[in-house]
């Protein structure tokens, strides 16, 4: 606790830790929720936008089909936003393969996906509203399950568990137990009412109310996060279900999993600041009070524990050893020569431990209940990909905030926002 | 419309922190006081052994053995090393200390005290065994005092790393003339202001003093040129 590093990470841990509890705490008061069942069936569009997904589409396209669900109360509506493969041809085969069903098909030039979700909600007959990607499916029960949430009249979306479709790489896996913690901490921040993304993967919305707050709108290439946080501006509820699982792919190397985190932490931080009237407002209660602050300094707060704690415990004693080392040539063979073990428990230091073990207590919570929860086991993998989520993925994320903050504040320091 | 707040959570949640905080510091000052037992230990053990020393070395004056010199030089190195590590730990442990700091400074006082009597001691076994062997009497001060101590420091647990039982360092705290007189008194007599300074056997040497001159200066006390020494003065 001398400089004033060590002073902005215990500053940035004690914030973290703040957060943390108070999600904690929110989760013990969380009621049992009694399940609903549906008396009546609405009726329900589901629009899947299709971009060069002709591998793909098919599939999402027919686990819609096959959802446990009255099928004169399901209307597809599949949108080809200009695929430059062969997704025209498969779209074409699948409505000829399925001709009783209530399939449209509308190819159009490419727009974007919030364009085509705009399209579909434009044709959308149905009470409800859902958005399914082309890179997912969704298990059978999932729309029977989730509809019963819509309990109370303000509540605007309904979302699935999201789980990744069988991980096949050690990547996959890490991103295995991020959904799965990310579902949990929806459900906590959904019973707090501060949901601010609303997957693209099967969320379910009321589309009159889709279409009274004005549809989708591009939000930075993060539609999602866009209408979630309209939603919340509008006061609407958005609500996480531990029910009704879809299962999307992933991005397979860290490449892929490099830009798919940009656009999304970007958007994030981007259409944030598009909202900042509810920023500390306290007519947004907690979301304007505490979920808003840290969805727009959650980057900041990210790239300073990386930064701080591999400045403290990799960088300043490895540039302090190099730097001595040159008063001696570098003579690094005496030192491995003559090097004695002289452990010592009373030598670590207990402030460093301290916050060590109570993050490992709070990780470990968190991946117990997300797990129990979700109803999947912890060992279904091996256990060096749990391990490689807890210490080194948070790694690879702040070098993500780290970039884009990079881009926002040194390249593009002229984008208005 | 106004959202409903749970205030009673934000306060909770602000208690909780507050309480692991606490937490924290009440295991730091537990941690704190097996610190001081320990190096207390310590220093008891060290100074049975500086007894036991001077009991090997009165024993042999009287006996005139002086063969069996090799063995107590042996355990002479021995003690001074467990006294220099033990000494670097208290020194740590002085820095992070809150609510022991008095313990910790009788205990610096005793290794200051430890660390003058050895290096009386190697004097008087060289003499008396004719070892060839080279003591250091190293001066440091705070980081402000002294941006160079750490590099000095550094070099000279380097240089004992390289000549082994041949060279003895002894750290003293320079600021600890207000608590240890004799550490004021050497002051004196070597004209020792500034941090760091070195005394090689009876010569001075102020601020940092690089590997090749500590070299050059302690090679002088061998009388059988050693690795090291022919080394520096190829170069």
């Amino acid at each position: 606790m001398t400089d004033i590093f060590d002073i902005s990470l215990s500053v940035l841990y004690i914030i973290t830790l703040y957060y943390t509890i108070f999600w904690l705490l929110a989760f013990v008061d969380m009621k049992p929720e009694r399940k609903g069942k549906l008396k009546t069936y609405p009726k329900v569009t589901i629009v899947i936008p299709c971009y060069n997904d002709s591998r793909s589409v098919k599939k999402s396209a027919i686990s819609v089909l096959n959802l446990n669900y009255p099928k004169k109360k399901l209307e597809l509506i599949i949108v080809n936003d200009g695929s430059t493969d062969d997704s025209k041809q498969v779209l074409k085969n699948l409505k000829k393969e399925y001709c009783s069903r209530n399939i449209s098909i509308i190819n159009q030039s490419n727009y974007g996906k919030w364009q085509v979700l705009n399209r579909g909600l434009d044709r959308a007959t149905g009470e409800y509203f859902v958005c399914l990607d082309a890179d997912s499916v969704v298990e059978s029960n999932a729309l029977i399950n989730l509809l019963p949430e819509f309990k109370e009249k303000r509540i605007a979306a309904v979302l699935p568990i999201l789980k990744i479709n069988s991980p096949k790489n050690f990547l996959q896996r890490l991103q295995w137990y991020e959904y799965l913690i990310n579902i949990f901490y929806k459900k906590i921040i959904g019973m707090l009412n501060c949901i601010h993304v609303a997957p693209g993967p099967f969320s379910i919305y009321k589309t009159k109310i889709l279409r009274k707050v004005g549809g989708f709108k591009k939000g930075h290439y993060t539609e999602d996060l866009e209408i979630a946080l309209r939603l919340q501006a509008a006061n609407y509820k958005i609500k996480q279900s531990f029910d009704g699982e879809v299962y999307t792919e992933s991005p397979a190397t860290l490449k892929e999993l490099w830009i798919q985190r940009t656009r999304w932490n970007r958007g994030s931080i981007l259409n944030a600041w598009d909202y900042k009237k509810m920023l500390f407002n306290i007519k947004y209660g907690d979301f304007g009070m505490f979920q808003l602050p840290i969805v727009l300094f959650y980057g900041f707060i990210a790239i300073s524990i990386v930064a701080l704690t591999s400045y403290l415990m990799i960088f300043k004693p490895l540039f302090k050893t190099i730097f001595n080392m040159s008063f001696v040539n570098f003579d690094f063979l005496t030192f491995i020569r003559t090097y004695k073990t002289n452990i010592n428990l009373l030598d670590l230091s207990y402030y460093n431990i301290t916050i060590l073990f109570v993050v490992l207590i709070i990780t470990s919570i968190v991946i117990v209940l997300s797990h129990r929860y979700l109803r999947e086991r912890i060992t279904k993998y091996n256990p060096l990909s749990l391990l490689a989520f807890v210490f080194i993925y948070y790694i690879f994320l702040g070098l993500v905030w780290m970039n884009i903050i990079k881009d926002l504040v040194f390249i593009k320091r002229n984008t208005k926002w | 419309m106004v959202r409903s707040m749970n205030g009673k959570r934000y306060v909770l949640a602000a208690f909780i922190t507050a309480m692991i905080f606490i937490l924290g510091l009440l295991l730091g000052l537990v941690i704190e006081g097996k610190r001081v037992q320990f190096v207390g230990q310590q220093s008891q053990t060290q100074k049975l052994d500086l007894s036991s020393l001077q009991l090997q070395y009165a024993y042999l004056i009287q006996l005139g053995e002086e063969k069996n010199c090799n063995a107590l030089t042996q355990a002479f190195d021995a003690s001074v090393e467990n006294l220099e590590t033990t000494r670097i730990r208290l020194e740590n442990y002085d820095q992070g200390s809150t609510l022991n700091k008095e313990e910790f400074q009788n205990l610096k006082r005793e290794y200051t005290q430890a660390q003058l009597q050895y290096w009386l001691f190697a004097k008087r076994i060289r003499g008396m065994c004719g070892v060839e062997l080279s003591t250091i009497v190293y001066f440091f001060g705070t980081e402000e005092q002294c941006p160079n101590c750490e590099q000095q420091a550094f070099v000279l647990t380097y240089l004992k790393k390289r000549f082994g039982r041949s060279l003895l360092n002894f750290a003293l705290d320079g600021n600890y003339d207000n608590v240890e007189p004799v550490i004021a008194t050497l002051k004196s007599i070597y004209g020792i202001e500034k941090y760091p300074a070195l005394i090689i056997e009876n010569k001075t040497f102020y601020e940092f003093t690089s590997m090749d001159e500590i070299l050059n200066e302690i090679c002088k006390y061998y009388s059988e040129p050693i690795a090291d020494c022919l080394k520096t003065n190829q170069t």
